[in-house]
Order: structure tokens, then sequence, then C-alpha cells
């Protein structure tokens, strides 16, 4: 822990005014680490081409009896692997959103310069090969032309793998830890193509080219000559995800609109066409008429591009959000879909899942996150916090509330979201408090005691199939966040909750891992007077944010008078 | 006219989706008049503004005797634009640039002039006259109307009876109406002031979008210590908290991003080259309405260059779903993805000079 220390403080000193910890009513978070690209990217100037994307993927014991051969023999363990920690993975690791994306700003590939970075050296070209055949925890993430692979646990700042894309650059990733037969990772690149291959094989293999992928080639570009539509740019890849529960399906997301399902275990390069989708705003689902054909299935589901996509954790839902503006949530299976709704003004730019499935949220151009119920097929709250667009939102699944012993009634949810104002911003949910105005619309709630209740919230629950039209700022019931915390210099893309931390990612590529606060009781002992101290100014710093947060933005760079060290 | 080698390629671009009845064309830049090309470029696609103009020029033109003014050169010069026979090409605005000039000695220099005073200058200047043009139409027995600027406050005359100016095309378009509010904190009373906009100046922050620079502009300020706000029913000074409410919506809102912000230690002005983030649509509540406007936008001002007196302006514009780049002669088709270029950057230093500065907003006909 003393290194760790020495580490956030020199982050802290490098990061000119931004805060290395932050506080919830749980204790301190406190920066751990830092992830990064190599620094022979830095030099190579490509701001404003790609947004940086991160997924956590959580590499499984491989089973003994099967496996291929690595293609290196192993120079045996390492320090790294030693290094790692064991990290159980349950059902956690199945609630974790994979790869929330912000709006991406791709350029067309054919004014990128060419060649890309050249060669350059990887961390750990000079060392030994460590072995991967263990257990581990692994950051991707996604810098110009190259997919990046960090040690979870690791203190080391610089990536453990770089995989160089050469025809077209990576803009989203997934990862399916359950998957069966080896290919786990899925790479969508700007040209519209997916790759999919095993994590482990990459981290074996000591080159810097993908190895033993599979290539999944979108020819339905060709078709998309439309002027109207923007040409290249607008079948980019936005977001792919794994099916759960349906082994070897997955699913990829485009600027254009359209979503294709495929099946790995069938050819990535076989001849196929949909027909042309006459009204981009309506949905359109077609199915492949060859059983050889490679995706088996293409969605068109919004005019503009689909920004994000999530599924429920058991896989039976699918959400989508977009440039016009809505969430729209599908049944994956009979697809149908079942509600949807719009933002309060411009596009939702992402979307997840509550752990149990029954809520979802969404952020996007208005500033908001908007919190949806699967109950209620509508909008049952609204977060006003952030200073500029929300990239990313995410439930956290490893927090409890404080008093959850004492009643299962009173159900509480933790969630987070991040924005291109730079900050993290944390929110309680609780339904009771929320839900009651709006179930009984006929009470003297003050929600309603202006003018006449909408048509829309005479209807307890809105008929499935329909899209909501966009509420008035007046009917939505707000919150506001219980953190607010500047953690980058550069607007955010990513965040991910683990057990043991939340991570962050800029735009640029940079990764912070924020360690949880520590509960055991051994460790509370000796700080007990520090404790109140800290709990008191917790509480007096929670009141500031959350004043500031909604009336102006806050400023962090004031040091704080006091120190704990 | 001059045919471009760009403009054939624009057609190309376009192909059998080139909108019936439009015309896109560059506008010759004769020495730093980029300020005026962009801007320029701007009011013409905004449709309900465009037309208008023609109209009411159609209708009042009468020949022969018709005195030259800044309006006849504009609208001359959209006339120009709208009824050539080419679909694309370059025209040369001497005239109206020549009007300019003549009118406003701060123009007539070869110096980087700034785009956001000359919208200002040519809004209000049309104002003048087309209320000159309808006080002489009324045959009015008063010799001159006073004078008053459309961004000043609405005075209220000695007897009490405000007096309306009247409601030009471009007041139709362009003008807003906003209210200050004054509360003492003491007897609680809250004193009105109604203000009149053509466009809203806002305040940047790095890292912010224009929704949070317009709640901003709107906050609540609180007057307390040595500026305390002098009541009249309490007759005394009291701590008061100040805000800014929009009264009335406009159709077409101009939103300026201050960008230029005076630095006392250098004795200059310097840039922010801020990233503010701008949606394609945007919302504003109204306090007398219940309902809030919706907008879209059309039109982006880009200020390339570091600094207020070295730089270049180009427009983006937003024509029946396509995105056009106008940098003075130059037209060409861009992504929509593009705008997102010019929303300024998060470091101080990069090379990136390319930022948004002045947005054009149309407010869609219904109310949500």
């Amino acid at each position: 822990m003393a290194s760790a220390a020495g580490s956030a403080g020199g982050a802290g000193a490098g990061s000119g005014g931004l805060k290395t910890y932050f506080k919830t009513p749980e204790g301190r978070h406190k920066l751990q680490y830092e992830k990064t690209h190599s620094p022979a990217v830095v030099h190579y100037s490509h701001s404003g081409k790609t947004v940086s994307q991160m997924t956590v993927a959580y590499l499984k014991e491989k089973p003994a009896g099967q496996g291929s051969t690595p293609s290196t023999p192993s120079a045996g363990s390492g320090m790294r692997s030693a290094a790692a920690r064991l990290l159980g993975t349950g059902n956690g690791s199945r609630a974790l959103s994979f790869g929330s994306n912000g709006t991406s700003r791709a350029v067309s590939g054919s004014s990128r310069m060419g060649g890309g970075i050249g060669v350059s050296t990887s961390a750990s070209g000079s060392q030994g090969m460590a072995n991967y055949d263990g257990k581990g925890a692994y950051i991707i993430f996604n810098t110009a032309d190259t997919l990046f692979i960090s040690d979870l646990n690791s203190h080391d700042k610089d990536p453990i793998k770089s995989i160089h894309f050469s025809s077209s650059n990576p803009l989203c990733h997934a990862f399916d830890p359950e998957a069966k037969d080896g290919h786990d990772l899925l790479v969508g690149v700007f040209s519209g193509d997916v790759y999919s291959m095993s994590l482990r094989q990459q981290l074996q293999d000591p080159g810097k080219k993908p190895v033993s992928y599979q290539h999944f080639v979108n020819r339905d570009k060709d078709k998309d000559k439309d002027p109207s539509q923007g040409g290249a740019a607008s079948s980019r890849s936005t977001c792919v995800a794994w099916v759960p529960e349906r082994e070897g399906i997955f699913v990829v997301s485009h600027a254009d609109g359209n979503l294709y399902v495929y099946d790995k275990c069938k050819d990535g390069n076989t001849d196929w066409t949909f027909p042309t989708v006459k009204d981009q705003s309506q949905v359109l689902i077609s199915h492949a008429k060859s059983s050889k054909s490679n995706p088996i299935a293409r969605w068109h589901i919004c005019q503009g591009a689909i920004n994000d996509i999530s599924f429920s954790p058991d896989g039976a839902y699918l959400a989508t959000v977009g440039r016009d503006g809505h969430l729209r949530v599908f049944d994956f299976a009979k697809e149908q879909l079942i509600f949807g709704g719009k933002s309060y003004y411009g596009a939702l730019l992402c979307c997840s899942w509550s752990a149990d499935g029954k809520y979802l949220l969404s952020g996007g151009e208005d500033d908001l996150v908007q919190v949806w119920s699967m109950d209620d097929r509508k909008i049952v709250a609204w977060g006003e916090g952030h200073n500029s667009w929300v990239s990313a939102v995410s439930f956290d699944p490893y927090w409890s509330p404080p008093n959850s012993d004492e009643t299962e009634e009173n159900v509480m949810y933790r969630f987070g979201s991040i924005g291109q104002d730079t900050q993290l911003l944390l929110w309680d949910l609780a339904l009771e408090e929320i839900a009651v105005p709006l179930r009984h619309p006929s009470g003297g709630s003050p929600t309603f005691s202006s003018g006449s209740p909408s048509a829309q919230w005479d209807n307890a629950c809105p008929p499935a199939g329909v899209l909501q039209p966009s509420p008035r700022m007046r009917d939505v019931p707000k919150l506001s966040p219980l953190v607010a915390h500047r953690v980058h210099v550069d607007p955010l893309s990513g965040l991910e909750f683990t057990s043991e931390s939340i991570l962050t990612i800029c735009r640029e590529g940079l990764i912070k891992i924020w360690a949880r606060p520590i509960h055991s009781e051994s460790n509370q002992q000796p700080d007990s007077s520090e404790q109140v101290v800290g709990n008191a100014t917790a509480k007096d710093k929670m009141l500031t944010s959350s004043n500031k947060a909604g009336a102006s933005s806050p400023s962090f760079k004031q040091p704080p008078p006091v120190l704990f060290t | 006219m001059v045919m471009g080698a760009s403009g054939s390629k624009l057609e190309k671009a376009l192909g059998d989706q080139f909108p019936e009845g439009e015309r896109y064309f560059g506008l010759e830049n004769f020495g730093n008049t980029c300020y005026c090309n962009s801007v320029l470029q701007a009011l013409y696609f905004c449709i309900p503004f465009r037309e208008q103009l023609l109209e009411y020029y159609a209708n009042n033109k009468t020949p022969g005797d018709a005195e030259e003014n800044l309006l006849t050169c504009l609208a001359d010069l959209f006339m120009q634009i709208s009824q050539a026979k080419k679909k694309t090409g370059v025209i040369a605005p001497k005239r109206f640039v020549q009007r300019v000039k003549k009118q406003n000695e701060l123009f007539r220099s070869y110096m980087h002039q700034d785009a956001h005073e000359f919208l200002n200058f040519l809004l209000n200047e049309l104002v003048d006259i087309l209320e000159k043009e309808s006080s002489a139409a009324k045959d009015s027995p008063q010799s001159s109307s006073p004078e008053k600027a459309p961004n000043g406050p609405v005075q209220p005359l000695a007897n009490g009876v405000k007096k309306e100016p009247p409601v030009t095309l471009v007041h139709k378009s362009f003008q807003g109406i906003l209210t200050n509010e004054t509360r003492c904190l003491r007897c609680e009373t809250v004193t009105a002031r109604d203000e009149t906009f053509l466009d809203l100046s806002v305040d940047i922050e790095q890292n912010s979008s224009i929704t949070s620079c317009l709640k901003n502009f709107c906050s609540t300020e609180t007057l307390n210590a040595e500026d305390k706000f002098f009541c009249d029913k309490c007759c005394s000074l009291q701590e008061a908290q100040k805000r800014m409410k929009i009264k009335k919506a406009p159709h077409i809102l101009v939103i300026h991003l201050k960008r230029f912000k005076y630095i006392e230690q250098l004795g200059r002005y310097k840039k922010l080259s801020y990233r503010v983030v701008f949606p394609m649509e945007l919302k504003l509540s109204n306090s007398s309405d219940d309902v809030d406007t919706e907008y879209s936008l059309f039109a982006v001002v880009v200020h390339v260059g570091s600094g207020p007196n070295h730089g270049h302006y180009v427009s983006l514009v937003k024509s029946h779903n396509h995105w056009l780049f106008f940098d003075d002669e130059n037209v060409e088709m861009v992504e929509e993805q593009t705008l997102q270029t010019f929303f300024g950057t998060s470091h101080e230093y990069s090379g990136n000079t390319d930022h948004g500065y002045i947005l054009f907003y149309e407010g869609l006909g219904g109310k949500s």
C-alpha cells in the first residue's frame, strides 16, 4: 500500500489540480494507479480521431483437458502473473457493462497517415513471456489504430500487450467470460467489420498483430452509397456485444442505424445482402436468405447512428440508444419492440441495465441521466448534475444499501455516470421515493400541482411497442448526485465498476483506477479519530458538491485544507 | 459569376439528391471579409429570414426612386444567389461589402473583424431601415421615431404606456424577450424588467456544453455585502437574488459563445479554445409558456485561428438534411459528424484552432 500511495502522490502532482480521491458515505475512493498506452503512441498526434473505450475482461482458469498448445513455448511464470491476485467472478462479471461508447469522432480512413505508428517497442518485449494460462483480470482499451491490454492488478502504467490493426482503427470491443471454444474477444473497427479472437492467445503471442482471429466482413456498406448517409463513416461500428445465454451469437451496431446479428461459428466472409431500408426512421428486421450467410439477421433500428447497445443480464432484452434521441428496448428472441422513449432533447449516447434487469440508465446530449423502468415501461427519473454530454452510465453491482439487512422492500441502487465535463458522478436511486408520485397522478402530488397532468401520465403503463414522446422538464422527478468529482483533464468516455475499484477512462486513453474504501474492522481501528473528522468533512463536501452541481460547475482546483495521509 | 471546379464536384457529390430550387454559392473574399461571408451564408440559410426578406423586397421595391441601403444590398445579394441559373458557383458580394464599409467605419479597414459584431451591426441596421420605412408608410405625423436599440430595455413612457416598436421581419425571426428578476430577500418583493434580444451571448467554460452555459446564463446571482440591492419597498439596501429568465423564446435562436476574453495582465484579448459541445437539438424553457421550445441547429459560424485579430471565419450550414461547409469561395459537403471537430479543445496549446463561435438554432413549429 505504501508504494501505491507514493504512486498516487506522483500522479496527483502531475495531474495539475485534480484530486486523487473522492468521498462517498462508504469512505474514501483513492486513485490507486493509472494505465495508458505506451509512450511511443503519444508522439503520434492522433487527437480527435478515435475515442478510447475500455472493457474489463476476467480470464478464468483454463480447463486442463482443453485449449490449444501455445504457439510459442512458455518461458514459465514470471513476476507479472505472480503479482496477479485471484479475483472471484461469479455473477459479478456478467453484470458488467461492456464497451460503453461515447460518440465516435472517427474520420475517413483515406485521410489517415499511412503506415500507422511504425514499430513501437512493447513494454513487455524485453522481458520473458509470462504464462497466461491462469486466471487474471485485464483492461482492454483502444487508441488510434491499436488495441491495448493492461493487467488490471499490476501497478505498471504501460500495457502488457499491443495489437495493431493496420487496415482500420478499432473503435469498440467486448469480452465474453463464458465463451466455451476460445474466441471470447470482439473488436469492431471503423470500416464496419468485426474481428473475434481469443484473449488468451493474444496475450501469449509476442507479436503486434492479432493472431488466430476470425474476420467478419460487413458488405452492406456498399449499398449505402447515398450521400445523405455520409459515405464511409456511416458504416463504422459503434458497439459490439455478446448475447448473454446464447453461445457464439453477437451483435454489432453501426452509425447508419443498422444492427447485425452474427454467429461466430459461421464463416465471416460470405456473400450476403439485405433489402434496402426505404424509411430510415422505422424499425425493419430482415433475416438472411441463405443458411450460410453471416450475419444471420439485420435490424434497422433508427435514423442516424446507433450509439450504444446493452443486453439485459439474462439476454432476454436488448436496449439501444441512437442519434434520434430514442431509447428502444426489444425482446431479442421475439424480435419485438417492448417500449421506448425519447431524451429531453438531442442524441442519447449510452445505456446500461441494472443487475436485476428491472431498470435502465441512459445518458446523452441534454446533459441528463435518464432512469427507465421495465415494469412501468417509461422514464421514472432524470439525473441533473453533468455540465456536458453524458458518455457512460452504469449500475454498481457490488454496492449494497447500508441498511439492507433490515427490510427487503426498501430497494436502493447505486449507479455512476461520467461525461465530457470530465466528471464522475455517483447517484443513489431509492425507487420508493421516486415512484410514489407517478403511481398516483390524481393525488395532490406537487409534481402535478401546476396544470393538468399530461396525457402520457394518465396511463399507468404505456402499451407495449410504443415510443413515448419527450416529457416536459417539470413532469419528471429529478435526482441529484451523491458525489461529483472531476477525475480527468480530458473528457471521459468509459466507466467500469469492479469488486475492488471504479475505473474511468478519458477519450485520449488514460485509465484511472479508484480503489474502493476498505471496510475491515482492523483497518478502521487505528484511524478512528481521523474517521470522525473524515466523515464530517465528507458530509460538508457532499453538500457543497450537490449544491454546486445544481447551480454552477464545481471547481476542484483548490486543494483541501486538511490532507489525509 | 464564376463556375468553380469545386462547384461541379459538389453537384456530383449530391447527385440526384440536390434539393430542387436550392443554390449553393461561395462568396468571394475581398481581403479579410470572411467575417462577412460566413455570417451571410448563415443568414441565407435561415429560411424564414431569407423568404421574408425577399418577399418584402419584392413587394416594396420601387425602381427608380429607391434609395440604396444595406437592406437593398442584402436583398439583391440573396436574390442573386436564389435566382442564379447554375446550382453552384461563386458570387462576389462587392456592392454589399462596399455598403457595409460606407455605413460603418469600424469595418472600413482591411483588418480582421469580429463576426459577432458584424452580425449585430447588420441586424440592427436592418431593423432601423425597416422601422423607418414602416413609419414612413404609415404617414405618421411624427417626423422621426425615437432611436431604440433592440437589445436595450423596453422603456415605459411617462404616462406608463409602453410604446411598442413595430414588429419587423427581423424581430419576427430573431427577437426574444428576457426578464431580469430581482427578489429582495427581506420582503420577498420581485422586481421584473423585460429586455429584448436578437442573440444571446453566453460565457463559456472548459469541457462544458451549451446546455450548461445557458443554465449559467439564467442562474441565480446573490447581491450582498458591498453589492446590495436598493429595495423600493424596504426603502433601504437589502440582500437580493437576481436572475435572468427567458420570457419569450425567439423563432431563430442565435447563441454567441464568448470566446474572446480581455486579459488585464496582457492588455489585450485572448481566445478561449475551450471545448464546448453543442447538440443538434436544443430546448428552452419559456417562463410565460407552459411548454418548452424545441430547436434544431442549422448553422455554425466557426472562428479559425489563435486570436481575435488573426484568423479566418468559415460556416457550416444544414440544407435539406445535408451539411455544407462554406469557406469563402469553396463549398463542399461534409458529414454531420464533422461538426464535433469544432467543439474546441481540452488542451490549451493543441494544434486545433477551429472553434464554433456563433450557433444558429431554428425553432421547430410544434412545441413539445
